[in-house]
């Protein structure tokens, strides 16, 4: 049985002047990218320099939705309500969405940033917020997440409709390697 | 963060293909993995994420986008059940 697996990272993290990363070498060993909305990290230019980069080597593209904070690359803690993270989702996954269409491909998944990332593993309202965006824009889109509120709801989403054809939200693992202070999951 | 690549890549490619974990106390943990997140910042982020890749792929491992890891899954899984 053949193994298969996924290899991730966040691309398109620059702005404007500011570049961060190295997305260009990255782009020859990934699969799979999450690429910034433009919340975080992510100018239009950048944006569409990722998306045309990732369209050229047959990389899923994703998007990385994070809380509105540019100066603190979406890490700084801000207390948002579950309707406005509902909406900054949809926000971002719309401006991504225009540029892969432009560039003739479609969205795979979604993985949200940072501090919004961390707390959709936690909070329940967030998790349900995520997936209320994500079931509104489009339902195929593979939700990324470590185990947590977020991969409960997403999967509890995808379970109601499993036996229909069009299933929705489907739910990927994602192993937290490579990430955080611990080696252990 | 690990930062030893060596013990990094050999990790990986056991979670990978074992599907467990090794804890800092030998125990073993299972852990069902669909993508490995790489991280992209720092020095050593590149030279690890190709040291994985090739690991990866030197073990066997096919390297495909999310949406078709989860369609060999969902295959394997339907074939497995009573029709």
């Amino acid at each position: 049985m053949t193994v298969k697996i996924d290899l991730v990272a966040d691309l398109g993290e620059s702005f404007g002047a500011w570049t961060m990363g190295d997305d260009g070498a990255l782009l020859d060993v990934l699969t799979s990218a999450n690429v910034a909305c433009g919340f975080h990290a992510g100018d239009p230019r950048t944006m569409d320099a990722t998306v045309r980069g990732c369209v050229a080597r047959g990389i899923g593209i994703g998007a990385h939705p994070s809380f509105p904070d540019l100066a603190g690359f979406g890490r700084r803690a801000m207390e948002l309500t579950a309707d406005e993270v509902r909406t900054d989702v949809l926000y971002q996954l719309g401006a991504l969405h225009a540029f892969a269409t432009s560039h003739g491909t479609t969205l795979s998944h979604i993985a949200p940033h940072g501090r919004l990332g961390n707390l959709v593993a936690t909070r329940a309202d967030y998790a349900r917020a995520v997936v209320d965006a994500v079931e509104a824009f489009d339902p195929r889109l593979i939700v990324l997440a470590q185990d947590g509120e977020l991969a409960d709801h997403a999967r509890e989403r995808g379970f109601a409709s499993r036996s229909s054809p069009s299933s929705t939200a489907r739910t990927a693992r994602t192993a937290p390697w490579c990430r955080g202070p611990s080696p252990v999951p | 963060m690990i930062h030893d690549q060596d013990t990094l890549v050999a990790r990986t490619v056991q979670m990978v293909t074992e599907g467990v974990v090794e804890a800092v106390d030998g125990t073993r943990i299972p852990i069902e993995a669909d993508t490995v997140l790489l991280h992209g910042d720092g020095a050593d982020a590149v030279r690890n994420a190709r040291a994985i890749r090739e690991a990866l792929l030197r073990a066997g491992v096919v390297i495909a986008p999310v949406t078709e890891v989860l369609a060999a899954k969902e295959e394997k899984e339907s074939a497995s059940c009573p029709a």
